[in-house]
């Protein structure tokens, strides 16, 4: 069950321009955590960022909890700046994750960006299994960066495609969904327009597929339904699901993509 | 509670509430959401989220706006349905030791009155907070909120419905607060809740367009709190009835401010959003500063900035 907790940050660190990671030093939260779930921290006591602001685990080892943000905006500006030593008023963790059991299936990761973090986590418990890896970024460094060089770490075979051409193939991580094989069972995170074309990938080709959607959220834990996407209920009917709740993690089925 | 030498207890219009710590409708779910922080037991009451006599799927995303100290937000009513939180939400609800407050919302008097009596046919409820408030649909309350008579018609409509207590959620949309308070008491209200959110906007600089996809929402958070102050000074002093306080509240002075400003009672919206546990620490704070302070009831505080 998710809890509040301060967290004591063990480091905080520029990996690569724009690109921070956090490491925090929290048993319990590390023990509780699955892959695809997100904490959401508050970056400072003031009330202005008021929100939390709804970061995914990126890995867990020892204790230690490490997220991956970019400082876009100021609340992620203001968590740029925590210093070792301090602690972090975190919530978490919070949502559904992915369901990490390939059954029979060969895992294949699909990432984008900074959507590629989360999928360090869920390598790390798809150990021992023959993972396939088809990251995008905008070039080679911030791909390695955004948790490239993990999955590589962990015996993943990665295929990439940069914006510069810097690594692998010059353009987009959808340009590489043919490399899914037919028994495959993908798992993906990134910007909305790359969902929505693995989504249809997977869904013209039969291959079961769950995606990380990301929304601005303001409770994190269902009760505002400010993050509502749409969805498709088992009967086939339009609902709204609650992305913090019934998400981040979504079986491509029951999302309405239309 | 051990060696409590100060009385929490207050009475919210006929509802007893173990302290005067609430949680606002539409930022508490039905009461789960939270269950991992707070222990609904240790508050004095819940709202849960604006029902309807139908199923609301809400307003089109985006429906948050982040603003200096607030928030926007246009969720519209988004609500199950009556039928379905009698059947799904209410038997857990019941189960919980706090005081329920069922908030309504409805396009018309009789959709109030509908709503109303299913709540008391369904019992488990300890009061009924009618929400003729929202700024963020066209039907759902405002329309209500902004003209005396047609809130005093509501309330009419609610009160014939139940017995239980009746509190009206007042608009701080309107340029005499305390117009709609009184014609609301006259009706029949048991207390009156306030402040709703304020109505606002963010523009998106780059698109040019509005951030909210129904460009007007609702603004809360601390940014709105004084405002909320003013308008609880205003009503408790303008109606005999109990006030329930609530914008911006984040912590125990704030809550303790709006009780000497006269609110009986407070309820945390946008501050769990910030704070889980804000309602857990602001019983705890106010619980000291009585302590503190050498105040034996917690109702000596009410209105006691009055000049």
């Amino acid at each position: 069950m998710a809890d509040l907790f301060q967290a004591r940050v063990l480091s905080n660190s520029e990996v690569c321009p724009g690109i921070f990671s956090l490491v925090l030093e929290e048993p319990r939260l590390a023990a509780l955590a699955q892959p695809g779930q997100f904490l959401n921290i508050r970056v400072n006591a003031e009330t202005s960022p008021l929100l939390r602001r709804p970061l995914s685990i990126h890995w867990v080892e020892e204790g230690r909890v490490e997220i991956l943000f970019q400082a876009v905006g100021k609340g992620t500006e203001i968590l740029a700046r925590v210093r070792r030593g301090e602690r972090l008023d975190v919530q978490g963790p919070l949502g559904r994750g992915f369901d990490p059991d390939p059954g029979d299936r060969t895992p294949v990761l699909i990432g984008g960006g900074i959507g590629i973090a989360p999928l360090g986590f869920l390598a790390q418990r798809l150990k021992g299994r023959k993972v396939l890896a088809l990251l995008g970024a905008r070039n080679g460094e911030a791909l390695a960066c955004s948790g490239g060089s993990k999955l590589e770490g962990l015996g993943a075979t990665v295929h990439a495609a940069t914006d510069d051409g810097s690594l692998g193939r010059h353009g987009l991580v959808t340009e590489l969904l043919s490399e899914v094989p037919a028994d495959g069972i993908i798992y993906a995170c990134g910007p909305g327009p790359m969902l929505r074309a693995v989504a249809g990938y997977a869904l013209a080709k039969g291959i079961p597929c769950q995606v990380s959607l990301e929304e601005h959220m303001a409770c994190g834990v269902g009760a505002c339904l400010g993050c509502i996407c749409k969805g498709l209920a088992v009967n086939g009917e339009s609902v709204h699901k609650r992305v913090c709740s019934d998400g981040p993690v979504f079986d491509v089925r029951g999302v309405d993509w239309s | 509670m051990k060696g409590r030498e100060v009385s929490l207890n207050v009475n919210l219009g006929g509802i007893e509430l173990r302290n005067p710590v609430t949680t606002c409708s539409g930022t508490y779910g039905f009461g789960e959401e939270y269950a991992p922080y707070v222990d609904p037991a240790s508050l004095g009451g819940i709202a849960v989220k604006g029902l309807t006599r139908e199923v609301r799927p809400g307003n089109p995303m985006p429906r948050l706006a982040e603003t200096p100290s607030g928030m926007l937000n246009s969720i519209g009513l988004q609500n199950p349905g009556i039928d379905e939180f009698i059947a799904r939400y209410l038997p857990e609800l019941r189960q919980l030791d706090t005081k329920v407050l069922a908030n309504i919302a409805g396009n018309s008097v009789e959709d109030y009155a509908y709503v109303t009596s299913r709540l008391e046919e369904a019992g488990g409820i300890a009061g009924i907070e009618v929400n003729i408030s929202c700024p963020n649909v066209k039907h759902g309350g405002i329309q209500f909120g902004t003209d005396p008579k047609m809130a005093a018609q509501v309330t009419r409509a609610v009160r014939k419905n139940t017995k239980l207590p009746v509190i009206v959620k007042l608009s701080p949309n309107v340029t005499d607060i305390t117009e709609i308070a009184r014609a609301v008491v006259d009706a029949g209200a048991d207390a009156v809740s306030l402040i709703n959110t304020l109505l606002g906007m963010a523009i998106d600089i780059r698109s040019r367009r509005p951030v909210l996809a129904n460009v007007l929402g609702g603004l809360s958070g601390p940014a709105v709190k004084p405002v909320a102050l003013r308008m609880v000074w205003q009503v408790s002093q303008a109606v005999k009835v109990p006030v329930l306080g609530m914008g911006g509240i984040l912590t125990a002075t704030d809550a303790i401010e709006f009780m000497l400003a006269g609110a009986t009672a407070v309820a945390v919206g946008t501050g769990n959003f910030v704070n889980p546990r804000a309602p857990l620490e602001i019983v705890a704070g106010i619980e000291e500063y009585c302590r503190a302070n050498g105040v034996r009831d917690v109702n000596e505080l009410v209105g006691a900035a009055w000049i």
